[in-house]
């Protein structure tokens, strides 16, 4: 009986035993990680921002140009190209609002001198500018450091040299697969599987070799460990534009495209699997010019659009499409970039040819003529308008005009105020953009104003960016979104 | 010439006085030395002198030589002579006699003795060699023996005679070593013949052992004693642990034997000054007459061989029924067989030690820092804090100690002597229940190895599973035969208490498992008083125990150590159908006891199974570690009791079907058991850590300096884990973490701050993570990738790839593994960026003027004065050069006095079996 009792007590509790269900795990099964804010912008806390091309040597001058809304301590780090030298660093602070342009010279002199600024606090922001006697170029520098970028607007035919700088200012070292798609479809680039970019190091790779005579030419870094921040560097022999690499977007802004003199271009790339169906916004200082044409986009088949044809400078464009794009400016003399048979042809409304209208145009304007612009500049744009930029880098090039360009896409009325940054004196300047049109705020050099950043201000989200162009060259810095 | 006799009270004392005098070479005088005051009565009844001490003797005279006679012994007439003529002939400063037996006059007790280099006698002879003159030549031997003893006087003065605290062997042994110091000659001869009564194995007793020891002490050179001594005592570890074998328990003898010299250590090292003055050889010359190897050990491995060979069946008994009726007796060789199964289980273990892996980690690098650590000292885990350790930590550091501070053997000899006590104990608790030594040695592997174990090691519980052994053991004290003394029953209780405590300092909660078992064995014998007793005397024991918990019963927070982590046993389906035909059959099929073991069983795995799953239900990983100790035992008893009942003759019939149906049941536990074969660790996972952090003792400067972040997902971690935003984390000590920081102490200023950082570090706001992880002495970053779940991992080197300052060092290790560039990534650090290097759980550098920032949590009590809380962190004067943690006196007080009372204890257990 007893046994019996013992048998029915011990089932009874296996059984129970075996019927409970392990409880689960409190957290789930993955890490709930939030997805860390891709900046793109100046955000309000510290920040890091990579510079790749920026030169200093025997013939080329740089400067960091740095804006900032509150206090910080910034510092400035070159790497040096052999690991066993110490970097060179420069740490100050700015009593913010304020801007600073620091001349890589300052730091060291010793050609290329790709860099890092972390700021302690925010929003702050930096970009570049270069120089030599015959050559202008700049960019602003970038903050996010993804894992996949888009370098767009490559072109490799006769008379271009294209260069690709692959940063790495992090201590690991990387390993970067390069990918690159023109107008004929994929194109092989052998040796950049698993190309190493040792830690705190660059490397520069001169693409005109490697994949000669491309009109159009879009390149994919893709980080297999590490991480790396890359640039093209575009040079037709008259001038050179850099631009850093993007991710891809639905809408991008182009408040700058060209200056007097140049023609704009529009060149974009579509590496998804599905056709992108893309309708470009043109804003002129007049007014909008909402869908002004569409294209489509074949994905690995970049395309170039000559803006000119749609509208005559200056203006500044919105992009919209169905799917992500990589999209960048590129402004030059007529006649400078390839023309494919993709062109939007020609346009009753528009002359053919808008430049070849102003005949031969000059630099300088002491003769009254309409002054001009021989250079080469390429922009990146920004994805999403915002009320609040900051613009450095205005007039820190010798003998160069420095513009804020100001694009209202939208459909109210923009009171801007314009706050100058630097050692100035200068109080706010406010203004009106209309609806959908541009405005130009042209500036002069920093030796006569002490300014060498803006803070912009706006009652409706805008976009700005900075042109600087003179005998040099011509070079177009976008602006930075305050978040 | 004088002749002393050696008395020990009275015995024999007559017959030898009649002997001497009835020599023919006769002495001038004859003096009885030592013994009692009926020795004195009657050494004045018989009308010669009576001294006290050997050196009394010597000063009373001036003969040249003095002869040495053991009460008890008989000397042959012509024995002194012979020792004279030849000694004199050969100028020997010491002369021994063959002795023979005194009851059997024919059979050879020694002709001189050889020695091993710890001093033990080595006859050459067989056990009851009789004397036919085969060894009748005069020779030079390491020893004679001290039944007669010829020497001289003057050196007899010089050494003081023989060492009064030792008994006759070690002491002949003794004075022969000590003479041939001197440049003396020590000789046996053979022509003269002393009849004296057989020792028998005396030299075994622990008295014999320590006196061997202090031999060795004293005479012996400095570089002899520094190898000679520590060789000794593993050696005498190894006899004791081989004598387990052979039914012999040896363990307190060794023991006491070391606790003996330690006691008389100032003494020895007088006698040593003594020994050594005016020596005229060096070791050289005593090696010369010593054999090769311990003469102890190779005896018992001997006895074990013979056993052995004596289990085994001859050339002629092939057949079933003696291999049947080996089955049937209490079986050396299945015991011999689960032995090796253990070996082969843990033979990992012996030359790593316990794989790093979960909360297995390897014991402190200190014996005595473990101790001051748990007795009110700083607890390392994490930033560490001033909540108390473990128990664990205490017992550990004793086992460690006890092992000479050598972490793997500790380690090794915790975990392979915990599952051989287990077995043994298992055997000897079915016993009482009528289950013979192979079904208790069968139920023993399945009580060490079996599906429960495995659940414990699977759970790196070592605590739980070094209790596990224990806890049969309780049990079987508290089932035994009741003594029928006061004495003996107190005795008991305190034994039962003493095991009891032993369980409860490995794993707290095991305590109440033998209460519970044997509450179910009352329920299921619920008519027998002996079970009843048993569960009083076990419940005795638990309060008995209770207070050896202390100091960390008084200061844990009991409701969080019973409800912390959780446990989810899974259970095979194939398991868990042998254990319900096991039960079905043998409670149907076995004799009444046995049915009754195979129900209490059959309870008390299923009600073990389902505590181990009770974190259903809210309990705590300790709840679910008592829960498959308690399904351990009832899986053992199953498979004792199915094993068995095939054995017994009234299992006739249809009930001889359904016990071989139980008996293959019972067999599946037992192959379930052999899982743990595999990686041979103990059914331990494999090692995680101590992989992963190796490469700290490669890099630049002292690993022990820093600190590792270590970073993976939940269970992936050394020990316990924080949880930030799903993913884990935790600090740990470099270059290895051990098993005091196992367990973190509380969420301190330290950890909300690193908590705070590592928020910034996922939110991706900083790209100076080790800028930011520098001041908590985090040098190294690892993360712990797991085989089933990357994504932890992935998030983790996400977030550190874009950062500044730490550079990967993941080429060629296994884990993604990042090193801090920042300067000063270290625990202690002063103004001018010394760090002080980590020792136990204190720190030590150079003193200098100034003040040392320790990065432990904040706590008043580190020292040296004066302290300051700089931020989370503490500040100290750096002026001594030496920085620790000023314990807790009360803790401190309360572990002497847990530590009294565990003497207390062992001492009743000890005079109740011995006098009781």
């Amino acid at each position: 009986m007893r046994g019996l009792l013992a048998i029915v007590v011990a089932v009874s509790l296996g059984a129970l035993a075996l019927i409970q269900v392990e409880p689960a795990a409190p957290d789930g099964s993955s890490p709930g990680f939030a997805v860390p804010t891709d900046p793109g912008g100046a955000i309000g806390d510290q920040s890091v921002w990579y510079c790749p091309w920026v030169e200093s040597g025997a013939v080329r001058d740089s400067t960091y140009d740095i804006a900032t809304a509150v206090d910080v301590e910034a510092s400035i780090t070159l790497p040096n190209s052999n690991p066993t030298l110490e970097p060179d660093t420069q740490s100050f602070v700015l009593r913010g609002p304020d801007a600073r342009s620091v001349e890589t010279a300052e730091l060291a002199r010793r050609g290329p001198t790709p860099g890092i600024v972390e700021f302690d606090d925010g929003p702050a922001v930096v970009s570049n500018a270069m120089w030599t006697d015959e050559l202008l170029t700049g960019d602003r520098c970038v903050v996010s450091v993804p894992k996949v970028w888009h370098l767009v607007g490559g072109i490799t035919a006769e008379g271009f040299t294209l260069e690709m700088r692959l940063f790495n200012p992090f201590p690991e070292a990387a390993k970067v697969t390069v990918e690159a798609v023109s107008e004929f479809g994929s194109s092989p680039l052998g040796g950049f599987e698993g190309l190493d970019v040792p830690g705190r190091s660059w490397v520069t790779e001169d693409l005109s070799r490697v994949i000669p005579f491309l009109d159009n030419v879009t390149l994919t870094v893709k980080a297999d460990t590490g991480l790396v921040i890359p640039a093209l560097v575009l040079n037709n022999q008259i001038d050179e534009a850099s631009w850093n690499g993007i991710s891809q977007s639905a809408t991008w802004n182009f408040p700058v495209t060209s200056v007097p003199g140049l023609e704009p271009t529009l060149v974009l790339s579509n590496t998804g699997t599905l056709p992108a169906d893309v309708i470009i916004d043109v804003f002129e200082p007049g007014g909008a010019m909402l869908e002004a044409t569409s294209v489509l986009v074949s994905p690995q088949q970049p395309l170039r659009l000559f803006l000119s044809d749609l509208a005559v400078p200056p203006f500044g464009i919105r992009v919209r499409s169905n799917v992500p794009v990589g999209a960048v400016i590129q402004a030059g003399p007529p006649g400078t970039f390839p023309r494919g048979e993709l062109g939007l042809g020609p346009d009753d409304d528009v002359p053919a040819n808008p430049g070849e209208d102003e005949g031969d145009a000059t630099e300088g304007g002491d003769d009254g003529l309409p002054v001009t612009y021989i250079g080469l500049a390429s922009t990146t744009g920004t994805i999403d308008p915002a009320t609040r930029w900051l613009i450095t880098g205005i007039g820190v090039v010798p003998a160069a005009d420095s513009s804020v360009w100001l694009m209202n896409a939208s459909g109210d009325q923009a009171t801007v105020t314009l706050i100058p940054l630097g050692a100035t004196s200068a109080g706010p300047n406010k203004m009106i953009v209309a609806p959908g049109s541009i405005v130009e705020v042209q500036f002069a050099e920093v030796s006569e104003t002490g300014m060498t950043g803006l803070i912009v201000d706006a009652t409706v989200p805008i976009s700005a960016g900075l042109s600087i162009a003179g005998s040099r060259g011509v070079a177009f810095i976008a602006g930075i979104p305050v978040e | 010439m004088v002749t002393a006799i050696l008395a020990q009270g009275t015995e024999g004392l007559a017959g030898t006085l009649d002997a001497i005098r009835h020599q023919v070479y006769g002495s001038d005088q004859v003096i009885v030395v030592g013994g009692d005051s009926d020795a004195r009565h009657f050494a004045g009844s018989e009308e010669v002198e009576w001294v006290p001490t050997v050196s009394g003797a010597v000063d009373r005279t001036d003969a040249t030589h003095l002869w040495f006679v053991r009460s008890g012994a008989r000397p042959r007439a012509d024995a002194l002579g012979a020792l004279v003529a030849t000694a004199t002939d050969l100028d020997a400063a010491v002369a021994g006699s063959k002795i023979l037996d005194l009851d059997n006059p024919d059979r050879l007790l020694s002709v001189g003795f050889a020695t091993d280099v710890f001093g033990t006698a080595f006859t050459g002879l067989d056990d009851d060699e009789l004397d036919q003159g085969q060894y009748d030549v005069v020779r030079d031997v390491a020893a004679v023996a001290g039944d007669s003893l010829f020497v001289r006087r003057d050196l007899v003065k010089g050494l003081g005679g023989p060492d009064r605290r030792m008994p006759p062997l070690a002491a002949a042994v003794d004075f022969c070593q000590r003479a041939r110091l001197r440049g003396a000659r020590v000789i046996v001869v053979p022509s003269s013949e002393v009849l004296a009564p057989d020792p028998g194995r005396r030299s075994e007793r622990w008295r014999e052992r320590g006196s061997r020891i202090r031999g060795m002490a004293k005479v012996y050179g400095p570089l002899t004693v520094a190898w000679s001594l520590p060789v000794a005592f593993l050696s005498g570890f190894a006899q004791a642990t081989m004598s387990l074998l052979l039914g012999r328990w040896m363990f307190f003898d060794w023991l006491r034997a070391w606790a003996w010299n330690l006691l008389h250590l100032p003494d020895t090292i007088r006698e040593r000054r003594r020994a050594r003055r005016g020596r005229e050889v060096g070791d050289e010359e005593l090696f010369r007459y010593q054999v090769g190897g311990s003469i102890a050990l190779k005896t018992t491995a001997t006895q074990l061989a013979d056993q052995l060979r004596r289990r085994l069946p001859g050339e002629d008994t092939t057949s079933i029924e003696i291999i049947s009726r080996e089955l049937r007796r209490p079986s050396f060789l299945v015991g011999v067989g689960a032995i090796l199964f253990l070996l082969v289980a843990v033979r990992s273990l012996w030359a790593d030690g316990l794989p790093a892996v979960g909360y297995s980690l390897p014991f402190p690098d200190s014996g005595l820092a473990g101790l001051d650590a748990y007795a009110g000292g700083w607890n390392p885990g994490g930033f560490g804090g001033s909540e108390p350790l473990l128990p664990l930590i205490a017992l550990t550091a004793i086992i460690r100690i006890v092992v000479l501070n050598s972490g793997p053997l500790a380690e090794y000899l915790a975990i392979t002597g915990s599952a051989v006590l287990g077995v043994w104990g298992t055997v000897r608790l079915l016993r009482v229940w009528g289950v013979t030594e192979v079904a208790g040695t069968m139920a023993g592997l399945v009580y060490v190895a079996g599906s429960a174990a495995q659940g414990l090691a699977a759970e790196t519980a070592i605590g739980a599973m070094i209790a596990l052994g224990v806890v049969p053991w309780v049990m079987w004290l508290s089932l035994a035969r009741w003594p029928s003394t006061s004495l003996g029953r107190a005795g008991r209780v305190a034994a039962v208490g003493l095991t009891t405590g032993i369980v409860a300092l490995a794993s707290p909660l095991l305590l109440l498992v033998p209460v519970v078992a044997l509450l179910i064995w009352a329920l299921v014998n619920v008519n027998d008083g002996v079970a009843w007793r048993a569960l009083a005397v076990a419940l005795s024991g638990v309060v008995l125990a209770l207070p050896l918990l202390f100091p960390w019963a008084g200061a844990a927070d009991l409701n969080a150590f019973l409800t912390e982590g959780d446990l989810f046993s899974s259970t095979s389906i194939v398991v868990a159908a042998a254990v319900v035909v096991a039960l079905v059959t043998v409670v149907a099929s076995a004799p009444v006891r046995l049915a009754r073991v195979a129900g209490w069983a059959g309870v008390l795995a299923a009600g073990g199974a389902l505590v181990a799953r009770g974190s259903a239900f809210g309990a705590g990983a300790q709840i679910g570690h008592a829960g498959l100790a308690l399904a351990a035992l009832g899986l053992a008893g199953l498979a004792g009791a199915a094993f068995e009942s095939i054995t017994r003759v009234e299992t006739a019939g249809w009930r001889r079907i359904a016990g071989g149906v139980g008996v293959v049941a019972a067999a599946v536990l037992v192959a379930a058991s052999s899982v743990i074969l595999i990686g041979g660790r103990a059914g331990i996972p494999a090692d995680r850590f101590r992989e992963a952090f190796a490469f700290t003792q490669a890099r630049p400067g002292d690993p022990a300096a820093s600190r590792i972040l270590v970073l993976g997902g939940p269970g992936d971690l050394p020990g316990d884990e924080r949880i930030i935003q799903g993913a884990a984390y935790r600090v740990v000590a470099a270059p290895m973490a051990e098993l005091w920081e196992a367990r973190l102490d509380g969420f301190h200023l330290a950890d909300r701050d690193l908590d705070d950082v590592l928020e910034t570090i996922i939110a991706g706001e900083t790209s100076r993570a080790g800028d930011a992880l520098a001041p908590f002495g985090i040098r190294w970053i690892v993360i712990m990738g797991s085989d089933e779940d990357e994504s932890y991992a992935a998030a983790w080197n996400d977030r550190l790839t874009g950062q500044l300052d730490i550079v990967s060092l993941s080429a060629g290790l296994a884990n993604d593994t990042y090193e801090n560039e920042s300067l000063n990534a270290v625990r202690a650090v002063t103004p001018d960026a010394t760090a002080w290097s980590r020792v136990g759980t204190g720190y030590e550098g150079v003193s200098q003027d100034g003040r040392l920032t320790i990065r432990e949590s904040a706590h008043p009590r580190w020292g040296p004065k004066p302290w300051i809380q700089a931020g989370v962190w503490n500040e100290v004067s750096a002026s001594t050069g030496v920085s620790g943690f000023r314990p807790l006196e009360s803790r401190r007080y309360q572990a002497y006095s847990a530590a009294l009372w565990a003497i207390i204890l062992a001492g009743f257990a000890w005079a109740g079996r011995k006098f009781g």
